[in-house]
């Protein structure tokens, strides 16, 4: 069987009707559980300054009222997509409604909501309601067959997300130092039963050698058949690990209801034999450009997470490139920064705090982060400029601690903040 | 199909492999060889406690006892012994405060017991009003009422140390207009301190199990909740106490009316009682297991030790402050360079325990908790 034909093999729907459903439940649940945390409020209206992205400085919050509808939107948004009622629009409302929410401000990004944003964009093309969903009783819909390929791309986007972590493990300080591992593990070593296993010395390089295997193949052992039993045994235990040791909200959940999508028809028929999977229906229509969309989609995909290798300075130091690339958990990193501003008119100079304007979230964000350094530093000069008339020179000390080194000064000087 | 994967693994092979040589991270730092002593943790929390913490509420509530017994005897007797004696307990006081202010920990600080004894500014407008009431009116069920701008040490120092439009401060107890409302609100405020200190003690004494026990890592453990305490308050020295008189706030202009304690003019020996406080939470009895023990168990077994570091970041902090012979509110407007010294030895402290301690003991310096990564 060559490639062309494999991928446009007819396939039962049921697999990516089983992911639509699971995952749009898990983002139902995560987006109250955003609510519940209060983290509208604190998150999105109290802060008085918002670290914007390059470009989209236009978008900012909404009212207090619309803030809480949205929220509350992409929760039954979410819902819907899971039930599978209206579910391209909801789709659509969804990612616009959440990728809005996560650009307002950088210091929130989190590699598992940019993967929310990436996968609920795939889904709007993909036809994950033609089967065990509303819509189908809605609208009478009749096909239950889709090429291969629609179910290989949510796997695909899964294998980018997985090997790309395991790629961004490949340094130094993860596999000789066992960093930040090291740090991590032994401040957990009071837990019960496993506390002590963790605080043993070769632990941080077993785990950070295991942590960079599984990345690096999981997503092939889950598209093996014979192995794919045990893969996602690996799965659930890894996530789990991972959530009882780290303070990594849904992520764990994310990945282990989303990797249910290597799951092949014949596996889930094997499991549940009473499900219903006819043989002959009609199949779903795609139009061409769906296809040539994928193709830069994925290419952007592939990029992006080593796009850090063609700048200058080690990623985990300077941190360019570091977002949208799948740097999870790579790094344990504290900072410090402190502002000095000269009037240019009166010369006198004085210290500014970033929690004058900043939240603690965004201040500890911002503090090892230069890009958001620069662009807090330079609100402090319009704010200046807009008191006062006067311009003022602004110096940045800022003291970064990575991976249990001692801190190192930064000093970002005036030209930085032109 | 298998073909397919396999190609994919072959590739992913030989990237891995590439990726690996490539690496450019830095390397400077040496695999750990030293084995480190293990630290009870139980044992260090209840160090903390039981040696610092707790007394150091103890003295306060001791102080705010003489506090009362001295506003009750200028009371009955308005001169200016009683009144000398009263402004020295109110001092003595205030510093014993300033060495038990970091342990506003969680669950403690929901309860905002600390603003009650020490919320500064204060509300001049709000305290005015208070005593421009009748004199029956001012007592302690009035001071418990009122909001934390309207009591507590500051505006027990507005009345005692700030003297109205060219009168001398004594005047205003005995032949001023409002005599009989300053001597009754001094009293009341006393009072109302003794009960907040007592109330203070007794909250406090009842989270020891939870503290002592809370060994968890993570944003809840005791460990994360103190060291989080530790960073607020030396941030608050250096922004709030430090940099408002210098200006911070105000374009560089020098505001010395924003120092802490404006009137008594104590805000340097405040600030020193702070790092104490902040240094007693580090130390506690150095004879037990500490954080500083906790700090060398985690140590990567190169360079100096971040207990050493963060213990001599606390003397110079302390030695600078001790080398400064006029109160901040002179400095910041006759010489606020002098000041430099010292914001720059606080600020090596702040960094040391914010930035260095955070990091090697992998602590979470934020109130919120928001998901990681």
């Amino acid at each position: 069987m060559n490639v062309k034909s494999y991928l446009q093999r007819q396939v039962p729907i049921l697999p990516l009707a089983i992911f639509r459903f699971a995952f749009g439940l898990l983002l139902c649940i995560s987006q109250i559980r955003f609510l519940a945390k209060g983290w509208v409020e604190e998150l999105y209206l109290a802060p008085v300054f918002h670290f914007t992205y390059t470009g989209f400085d236009w978008v900012t919050p909404l009212p207090e009222g619309w803030m809480y509808a949205l929220v509350w939107a992409t929760a039954l948004l979410a819902l819907f997509i899971s039930l599978g009622l209206f579910y391209r629009l909801s789709c659509i409302l969804f990612f616009l409604a959440f990728t809005y929410l996560e650009l307002i401000d950088k210091a929130y990004y989190l590699n598992h909501y940019y993967f929310v944003s990436l996968m609920v964009f795939l889904m709007i093309w993909l036809p994950a309601n033609r089967q065990y969903a509303l819509d189908r009783w809605l609208f009478q819909f009749k096909e239950e067959r889709i090429p291969q390929w629609c179910i290989l791309v949510p796997r695909l986007q899964l294998g980018i997300v997985y090997f790309f972590a395991g790629i961004a493990k490949l340094k130094y300080d993860w596999l000789i130092l066992g960093q930040p591992l090291r740090i991590w593990l032994q401040a957990r070593g009071d837990l019960p039963l496993i506390g002590p296993i963790l605080a043993l010395p070769f632990m941080p390089i077993l785990f950070s050698w295991g942590g960079m295997l599984y990345d690096l193949s999981i997503a092939f052992l889950l598209s093996f058949r014979r192995t794919r039993f045990f893969a996602y045994i690996a799965v659930i235990g890894f996530h789990l690990l991972t959530f009882v040791l780290f303070y990594i909200g849904m992520f764990p959940w994310i990945m282990i209801v989303s990797t249910l999508v290597f799951f092949e028809w014949k596996d889930w028929k094997r499991l549940f034999p009473k499900l219903m999977v006819p043989a002959l229906q009609p199949t779903y229509n795609f139009k061409p450009f769906i296809q040539y969309l994928l193709i830069p989609y994925f290419l952007i995909q592939i990029l992006l997470p080593i796009r850090h290798f063609f700048y200058n300075g080690p990623v985990l130091e300077n941190e360019k490139g570091i977002r949208f690339a799948w740097h999870v958990m790579v790094m344990e990193k504290t900072g410090y920064v402190e502002y000095e501003l000269t009037d240019q008119e009166t010369g006198r100079s004085w210290k500014a705090f970033p929690s004058s304007h900043l939240t603690r979230a965004q201040e500890k964000q911002m503090s090892h982060q230069k890009d958001m350094i620069v662009q807090y530093g330079k609100f402090l000069k319009e704010n200046h400029l807009q008191q006062t008339g006067n311009n003022c020179k602004v110096v940045a000390r800022n003291w970064t601690s990575l991976n249990g080194r001692p801190s190192a000064l930064k000093i970002y000087e005036a030209k930085e903040f032109k | 199909m298998q073909r397919i994967i396999l190609s994919f693994m072959g590739l992913a092979l030989v990237t891995t492999l590439t990726f690996v040589a490539c690496d450019s991270e830095t390397k400077e730092m040496e695999i750990e060889v030293e084995q480190p002593t293990p630290v009870d943790r139980v044992a260090m929390l209840t160090n903390i406690f039981d040696n610092v913490a707790l007394p150091a509420y103890d003295a306060f509530e001791l102080e705010t006892n003489k506090l009362v017994e001295a506003a009750t005897a200028f009371q009955a007797n308005v001169n200016a012994t009683n009144l000398q004696a009263i402004q020295t307990q109110w001092q003595n006081t205030k510093l014993v405060w300033e060495a038990a202010e970091v342990y506003d920990i969680d669950p403690i600080n929901n309860l905002f017991l600390h603003n009650k004894v020490d919320k500064y500014p204060l509300n001049q407008d709000f305290v005015e009003r208070n005593l421009n009431k009748e004199a029956e009116m001012i007592d302690e069920t009035l001071v418990e009422n009122s909001g934390s701008t309207t009591k507590g040490l500051p505006v027990l120092e507005y009345l005692l140390f700030r003297a109205e439009d060219g009168n001398d401060i004594l005047t205003q107890f005995t032949s001023g207009p409002r005599a009989a409302q300053y001597t009754k609100y001094v009293l009341a405020l006393s009072q109302n301190l003794k009960a907040q200190a007592a109330l203070l003690k007794k909250e406090f004494s009842d989270i020891r199990e939870g503290f002592i026990s809370n060994t968890v890592d993570g944003i809840n453990g005791s460990v994360n909740r103190l060291a989080n305490v530790q960073v607020g308050l030396l941030e608050e020295i250096l922004r709030a106490k430090l940099n408002k008189p210098l200006g911070n706030e105000a374009g560089g202009v020098a505001q010395p009316e924003k120092v802490e304690t404006p009137f008594a003019k104590t805000s340097l020996q405040a600030i020193r009682q702070n790092l104490v406080g902040v240094r007693n939470s580090f130390v506690a009895d150095e004879a037990q297991d500490n954080l500083y023990d906790l700090l060398d168990e985690s140590h990567s077994g190169t360079g100096e030790k971040l207990s050493v570091v963060i213990s001599t970041a606390f003397e110079d902090s302390i030695a600078e402050l001790d080398k400064l012979d006029e109160s901040i509110a002179d400095m910041v407007v006759s010489n606020p360079d002098a000041l430099t010294p010292l914001n720059d030895a606080i600020t090596r402290l702040a960094v040391a325990v914010k930035v260095d301690m955070a990091n090697q003991l992998g602590l979470t310096i934020v109130f919120n908790d928001t998901d990681g990564d």
